[in-house]
């Protein structure tokens, strides 16, 4: 099956770069792609949650080198994960994403070779805005997932866009600058899968621990929880 | 009485060497040099140059356990990689095994789909839990709904 092949292609080296009959490269932006630093109240608690420990494994869904670097540097254990590019792989990006995450055959192949770590294997997740490209029913099983490799007690940072207005918003590439900023890069469009607000994520969230809210001024909501 | 000059051998000592396995190469087993590396070709096994730089080229397709002083990806590698000094993943490189290392550097369209683990010695395990008092206002926050603004937050 293609969608598999594609996701295999994450794990095995390639000659040539994979693509998908549904992947369609990003478009062109008619403008110059949003580049920005900003302060995250939120990283800088979800570092103190760490406890000024070193040699914890942190899950990053997003994996961008210099993310890996900082947390190398920080004594961590960076576990940098392909899930957005899985995601665009067996989903695409361009219109329709959002139509083919119902498929339940494809749905079921993604869960299945995607966030694949051992059970309760890591002490804090960096999710970043992965969750808002997912339709209720890829984001619950993606959850249930999330859920089973992490440990009880772990932090795990999150950011949903907070325009509930907005019928597509930026998807960035989020880099650590330092403990409580980050760099963010714009690389796509894309209608989001559903507006998260407290109360939603509240909802998605309710298997998990407590959760912490904050709204920053360039309507980005960032989120702490608590697995 | 004159001496002739003993007749002596000429051997000049041989610079630093680089070995180099070519990109129309394909090597299966153990790789074991002592001296600089590049693999340009292909490799299936294991690769070792403890007190050497081994560098995998942009042709390099290597599925290996990689152990050296310092490690250079360029190309693909599949295996579990470990620099005693430094381990660099080049734009363009594919890594997916885990590293461990003591210096770590990875060029933006560098790609890694494993751990980054420090080689300097483990620390004493300890369990991480999130501070009580913070969990509290957590869920404070949490029942309440409310959007707590940075200023909130750090009181």
């Amino acid at each position: 099956m293609a969608v598999l092949d594609k996701l295999r292609s994450l794990f095995q080296p390639d000659d040539e770069p994979p693509r998908l009959s549904a992947y369609t490269p990003p478009p062109v932006q008619p403008s110059a792609p949003i580049q920005l630093s900003r302060l995250s109240n939120g990283l800088d608690q979800f570092f103190l949650e760490l406890g000024g420990q070193d040699r914890l494994k942190i899950l990053d869904l997003c994996g961008a080198p210099a993310t890996t670097e900082y947390l190398f540097e920080q004594q961590q254990i960076p576990r940098p994960d392909p899930f957005y590019r899985a995601l665009e792989l067996a989903f695409g990006n361009g219109p329709g994403y959002l139509d083919r995450q119902l498929e339940e055959d494809r749905v079921a192949i993604f869960v299945e070779h995607t966030l694949d770590h051992k059970e309760g294997e890591f002490d804090a997740v960096l999710l970043w805005d992965s969750l808002q490209y997912l339709r209720p029913e890829l984001l619950g099983p993606v959850l249930e997932q999330i859920h089973a490799i992490t440990r009880p007690g772990a932090p795990m940072f999150a950011i949903f866009h907070a325009d509930e207005r907005a019928e597509e918003v930026p998807v960035f590439s989020y880099q650590i600058q330092a403990r409580n900023r980050l760099f963010l890069t714009e690389r796509d469009r894309r209608q989001p899968a559903q507006h998260f607000n407290n109360r939603t994520i509240d909802r998605i969230f309710r298997n998990f621990g407590p959760r912490k809210f904050f709204l920053a001024r360039d309507q980005l909501r960032e989120v702490l929880i608590w697995r | 009485m004159s001496t002739a000059p003993a007749v002596r051998s000429y051997e000049p000592e041989a610079p630093r060497g680089v070995a180099t396995i070519g990109k129309a190469v394909y090597i299966k087993g153990q790789i074991i040099a002592r001296e600089d590396l590049i693999v340009d070709g292909q490799v299936d096994g294991t690769v070792e140059a403890q007190e050497h730089r081994i560098t995998i080229g942009p042709n390099g397709r290597v599925a290996a356990t990689i152990k050296g002083r310092h490690i250079i990806i360029q190309g693909q590698v599949t295996g579990n990689v470990e620099g005693t000094e430094k381990v660099e993943i080049r734009n363009g490189a594919k890594l997916l095994g885990d590293v461990r290392t003591v210096k770590f550097v990875c060029e933006e369209e560098g790609t890694i789909n494993g751990s980054v683990a420090s080689l300097r010695p483990e620390p004493k395990p300890a369990a991480v839990a999130p501070s009580t008092e913070t969990k509290e206002k957590a869920v404070a926050a949490s029942a309440t709904q409310q959007t707590l603004t940075p200023s909130e937050v750090k009181k």
